[in-house]
């Protein structure tokens, strides 16, 4: 680009006729000791806490303890360049970050800052990254569901927008597969998300990035970004700045959806953070307001009222337990702090079954009200169920002999467990999971082998969108199963069992007396025969 | 007008011992205390920044006797009395010993700037570390105190020095408040004002540099 000569010359003129009237003023203060992204400011009297500070080299940092004497600095960028005796300015701002539909698609670090080589970040619109959850007038219960396409999740443990659902699990158990499916199943919700990345690897960040791209979600994604080799200060600013960005279209009368993977590498961060400021360590060396910085982080997601647009922002937290430690510090506090959490069990996983999701201690405090009417028609009492068959197995791997009520309901449960498995990056349809959770809760898939379930399931979802096309729509437009098309989808079972069966060989074939000819049985209906296994 | 060279008591390399700071404001508000009520305030304060110019930089082995922990207080009351006796006024030498017997001689440097903190304060005088480039003339000094004393109250005392970096006007510092009206701040806001405005430049007529792909 060429400079416009006038242009510049009239900058300059304006610069120069305001020459002797501007005098810059500043309050600094001298580095006193520096290291580990912490500094030691002597002077800065003015300075108040969380206020922004610059160092010489353009790096900044926050004002964390007001002591007697001197200002304890945490550096958020590169703490080498700066050295002992280096002035600091005071800049009276807070720290803030860039949002709106300038930083959806981009990949950022916690400051803001670009790192996907795809230019500035142009916008004016900022938040500071510390801000005020809303209080209870502004805001509402939760009530819209927020579809995970996770069958499993969408059926039990039922997130709605507003809500902040608790994910944990030991390592490798499929805790960000959970979040990344939830985010990618946002394609046509009109839900923004944000996937703030705390303490990882980068080549992991990159490979999540990479799948959002490959499915199409980075187009409404935004990743904030501090790697396992990023400063101690950024990683603990990371989980408020993605808030700040998330936050901006929640009070803008939009859907918001956030992932913290993961909150336990934030509390790390903090704890060293703190550790070096000689703030007193606690439980674990945690420092004592560990808890409130996750509190206040969490509570920042709510459903605003009506009258201030009704936006939301829904949270899911990451924790990783170790060796399913749910009773440590940091998980006990988020677990009391969130509406609910998924457990996610490593034995579980190595089983086959993913989502490794314990169904028995897995919760959501919002319930029905997070679900669409089909869904919480098909799905009321599966939660129950699958707990009980839980125990049953248990129970039947001790005896032989089992008598047919026991043996049925553990058939169902078999297929269920079967039924709710799910790959990743493969979230589903809402209307799809009604269809394929009321085909397995009301035993229409008692008489499958358990190898072809999946196999069923997908011609299943097939043909009722090729042949049903219909019932699907009308399921699909009022989000509810009434009587008529409740009696209609059981018809289309039934004719697509006969065509699935001749798919199967002999030996799959179900044996006649083993197999009620009409299986009908509800959960209701099968509830005595519970009470008689017991 | 006061003024007084910036040289080696600069801001910018005096040493600070932030730890030592609460009990060297406790030594230095009795140092003046006693000075006060002998009416020798000035003398003493002369006499104090003597020590340490003229005694302790000149004799880093003394400085070094004086606050080893090996060596009795006993021991470094005698070396005072011996080494200083002569010279040293009576309230001086005396402020030295109690110093000396609390065990607190390696903390005389911060006792040293507590003192004249405090007789600042005393005195109501400000103190204003003034950088230029060129060097100030008198009547520029007296310009700057009145405009100072105005702005400020007090009686303002100028820390003057030389810095050519800064291409021409002045920086003042008043405690941790600086008033920077140099001009290689100045072109430093023009430069970041035109890449600004370059950056918006780019960024509203995007469309006419090709693809839209970035946000």
């Amino acid at each position: 680009m060429r400079f416009k000569a006038d242009e510049i010359a009239s900058v300059l003129q304006k610069e120069i006729e305001h020459y002797e009237s501007q005098i810059d003023v500043r309050e600094v203060g001298r580095v006193l000791e520096v290291g580990d992204g912490i500094a030691r400011v002597y002077g800065l009297t003015g300075v108040m806490a969380g206020e922004m500070v610059e160092f010489p080299n353009g790096t900044f940092g926050l004002a964390f303890n007001l002591e007697e004497n001197f200002v304890g600095v945490i550096i958020l960028g590169d703490y080498l360049q700066i050295s002992e005796g280096d002035e600091v300015k005071s800049t009276g701002r807070l720290l803030s970050v860039p949002v709106g539909d300038a930083v959806i698609g981009r990949v950022v670090d916690p400051l803001g800052k670009p790192l996907d080589g795809k230019g500035p970040i142009v916008t004016s619109d900022t938040r500071p990254v510390e801000f005020m959850a809303p209080g209870i007038a502004q805001r509402q219960p939760v009530r819209e569901p927020l579809q995970t396409g996770i069958k499993a999740i969408d059926a039990m443990t039922p997130i709605g927008r507003g809500q902040r659902e608790l994910i944990i699990g030991d390592r490798k158990t499929g805790k960000t597969a959970i979040g990344i499916d939830a985010i990618i199943s946002q394609k046509n919700s009109n839900v923004k998300c944000f996937y703030v990345a705390i303490g990882q690897k980068e080549s992991t960040v990159a490979t999540i990035i990479e799948a959002l791209r490959k499915q199409g979600a980075m187009d409404y994604t935004t990743v904030v970004v501090s790697g396992a080799a990023s400063p101690a200060p950024l990683q603990y600013v990371a989980p408020y700045s993605g808030t700040a960005m998330a936050e901006f279209f929640m009070y803008n009368k939009q859907h918001a959806l956030i992932v913290y993977d993961d909150l336990s590498k934030q509390a790390q961060a903090y704890r060293q953070l703190s550790l070096l400021m000689r703030r007193p360590p606690g439980r674990e060396a945690y420092p004592g307001d560990v808890f409130y910085a996750h509190s206040r982080l969490l509570e920042r997601s709510a459903k605003l009222s009506d009258e201030l647009g009704g936006g939301s922002l829904t949270s899911l937290p990451i924790i990783e337990t170790l060796e399913g430690e749910v009773s440590a510090y940091i998980p006990t506090n988020v677990i009391s702090i969130t509406d609910g959490q998924i457990y996610l069990q490593p034995d579980l996983f190595f089983r086959g079954q993913r989502p490794a999701m314990n169904v028995g201690i897995s919760v959501s405090r919002v319930g029905g009200a997070a679900q669409i009417k089909a869904m919480k028609k098909v799905a009321g009492g599966l939660r129950l169920d699958l707990a009980s068959f839980r125990e049953l197995e248990a129970f039947a791997q001790l005896g032989t002999d089992l008598d047919a009520a026991t043996q049925s309901k553990l058939d169902r449960g078999y297929r269920m467990v079967e039924l709710l498995k799910q790959g990743q990056y493969q979230p589903m349809d809402v209307i799809d999971e009604v269809l394929i959770i009321f085909a397995g809760t009301r035993g229409y898939l008692d008489d499958v082998p358990r190898t072809r379930v999946a196999e069923w399931e997908h011609d299943y979802l097939i043909y009722i969108r090729d042949q049903q096309h219909e019932l699907r729509k009308k399921i699909s437009d009022t989000k509810d199963l009434d009587d008529a098309s409740m009696e209609s989808l059981k018809k289309a079972i039934m004719a697509f069992k006969a065509q699935f069966a001749t798919k199967l060989t002999d030996s799959e074939k179900p044996k006649a007396d083993t197999v009620p000819k009409q299986p009908t049985t509800t959960p209701a209906a099968a509830k005595p025969a519970k009470a008689k296994a017991h | 007008m006061i003024e007084i060279a910036y040289g080696k008591r600069s801001f910018a390399q005096r040493q600070i011992d932030v730890g030592a700071q609460p009990v060297a404001a406790v030594y230095a508000q009795a140092l003046i205390d006693a000075a006060q009520a002998a009416g020798k305030i000035d003398d003493v304060l002369v006499e104090f920044d003597s020590f340490i110019s003229d005694v302790l930089d000149t004799n880093p082995k003394f400085e070094a006797i004086l606050t080893s922990a090996q060596i009795s207080p006993d021991e470094k009351n005698d070396l005072l009395e011996k080494g200083l006796g002569q010279a040293a006024s009576r309230l001086f030498l005396n402020f030295l010993k109690v110093v000396s017997r609390h065990g607190r001689l390696e903390i005389l440097r911060s006792i040293h700037q507590a003192a004249h903190a405090l007789n600042d304060r005393l005195r109501q005088l400000t103190r204003v570390q003034v950088a230029s480039a060129a060097p100030l003339d008198d009547a520029m000094k007296q310009r700057l105190t009145d405009s100072i004393r105005n702005m400020l109250g007090g009686t303002p005392v100028l820390e003057t020095e030389v810095w050519p970096e800064l291409v021409g006007g002045i920086m003042m510092r008043v405690g941790d408040t600086v008033y920077d009206g140099s001009i290689s701040t100045r072109l430093e806001h023009i430069r970041q004002k035109m890449i600004d405005r370059s950056v918006h430049e780019i960024q509203s007529r995007r469309d006419s540099f090709g693809t839209s792909e970035g946000n």
